[in-house]
């Protein structure tokens, strides 16, 4: 018996793109904006 | 002998009571409803869902990224605009979520998941600001208000099983409104110096790396919290208990902390909570010690974030909910099967947990 099993089914690559599409894009986006207020707010504590 | 242990004990339950007669800890009581309350709304109809498997896959996961990501940017835009009121504003969009999905009424599939996401997000946000801001620093606001929502969680899974109208729930949603505005003023009392008191991170790190750190640990913890093996786990009552051992043990974590202070309580919990999680798999009693636990920490990544973000506590409230996500991501994609293979897990992800909380949490931390 395998230790390690993949559960994802590539089907809803081909059936929910566009769901699966709009977490990939909230995740990239909120990333890169969370970062540059993390940055914005690190130098504000620090000029404190 | 006896008089020593006697002392200890009366000593600590002394410290606790102080805890829990803090000033203000109302606000962590009327976010657990509303956290509760929320949780039972948005489960109620993830357990009402239908569709193939493409699709009841698929909607728990944006659920999950919908609810958990967007919460560091509407806790930035909280922080920026402290007059907007998120959690009436969150429930008015959970409301609109819910009864749309109820009565079916907005073509999409996911429209009305999305906005009982967004809304679930903003009550979250606001429910982050208030307890963190009233706390003067203390850690039990917080974890009571974040507690509610494993009770809430599991209510919700239950309720959405039965033949309850939607009614009674969208009824539910509206009574947080009283008990978010009440909370707000408490909110208002307070001064932005009291976030100052949140030094809890070790300042001979950098503030980046902390941040990075600490949400490694909830990532870490996002990934067991659900991937914990729990084959003991085949009734409704003992899937109450699992929830309800993770909703105490989220509370207790801030309550202790307080107590005790933050990095007792976080190496102990964590360290102490790694052989009941080995050996529980098939022993509900041991299991459930390990996963209460294994969640105490949850306030603890939470006080680092603002220890660093001070004036942000939305902002790093939001970076927990995004590595929540991070954590939980990896379950609708694979698996461990074998016993050994999440043992091996278990015990690194928890050896990994244990050194970043040494190294993170400032030493010789007041006990409380």
């Amino acid at each position: 018996m395998a230790d390690f099993k993949i559960i994802f089914n590539p089907n809803i690559l081909q059936f929910e793109l566009l769901p699966f599409l709009m977490v990939i894009a909230l995740l990239i986006i909120t990333c890169i904006l969370t970062f540059i207020f993390i940055k914005k707010e690190l130098k504000k504590e620090r000029n404190k | 002998m006896l008089y020593f242990s006697y002392r200890v004990e009366g000593d600590m339950l002394h410290k606790l009571k102080e805890v829990l007669k803090q000033q203000n800890m109302i606000t962590g009581y009327l976010y657990f409803y509303v956290h509760f309350i929320t949780e039972v709304a948005c489960f109620f109809v993830l357990s009402r869902l239908i569709g193939d498997s493409l699709f009841l896959w698929m909607a728990p996961f944006v659920y999950d990224a919908f609810a958990f990501v967007p919460q560091a940017l509407i806790g930035y835009a909280s922080d920026r605009f402290p007059k907007i009121n998120f959690g009436v504003i969150g429930v008015l969009l959970l409301l609109l979520g819910f009864i749309t999905f109820s009565l079916d009424i907005i073509p999409g599939a996911y429209t009305e998941l999305i906005f009982l996401c967004l809304g679930n997000a903003c009550i979250h946000v606001a429910g982050a600001e208030a307890t963190l801001r009233t706390s003067k620093g203390k850690l039990s606001h917080s974890a009571i208000f974040v507690s509610g929502g494993s009770f809430g969680v599991i209510t919700g899974k239950l309720l959405g099983k039965t033949s309850l109208t939607f009614w009674i729930i969208a009824i539910l949603c509206l009574t947080m409104i009283p008990f978010i505005l009440l909370a707000d003023c408490y909110k208002t009392e307070c001064r932005e110096e009291d976030l100052e008191k949140f030094n809890y991170a070790n300042k001979d790190i950098k503030p980046t790396l902390v941040i990075l750190l600490a949400v490694l640990i909830v990532i870490t913890r996002g990934y067991m919290g659900y991937g914990i093996p729990t084959s003991w786990n085949k009734t409704i009552t003992q899937t109450i208990l699992l929830y309800v051992a993770m909703g105490f043990g989220k509370a207790l974590g801030g309550i202790l902390s307080d107590a005790f202070g933050i990095r007792k309580i976080a190496v102990l919990s964590i360290g102490i909570a790694l052989p009941f999680l080995l050996f529980g798999d098939n022993i509900m009693i041991i299991s459930l010690i390990g996963v209460l636990l294994f969640s105490m920490t949850m306030s603890i990544t939470l006080a680092l974030l603002v220890s660093i973000l001070k004036k942000s506590p939305g902002l790093a409230f939001g970076l927990t909910t995004i590595g929540l996500f991070l954590g939980t991501a990896p379950i609708f994609f694979f698996t461990f099967t074998t016993t050994r293979a999440n043992c091996l897990v278990i015990t690194v992800l928890t050896v990994l947990c244990l050194t970043i909380t040494n190294k993170i949490i400032i030493k010789g931390d007041s006990d409380g």
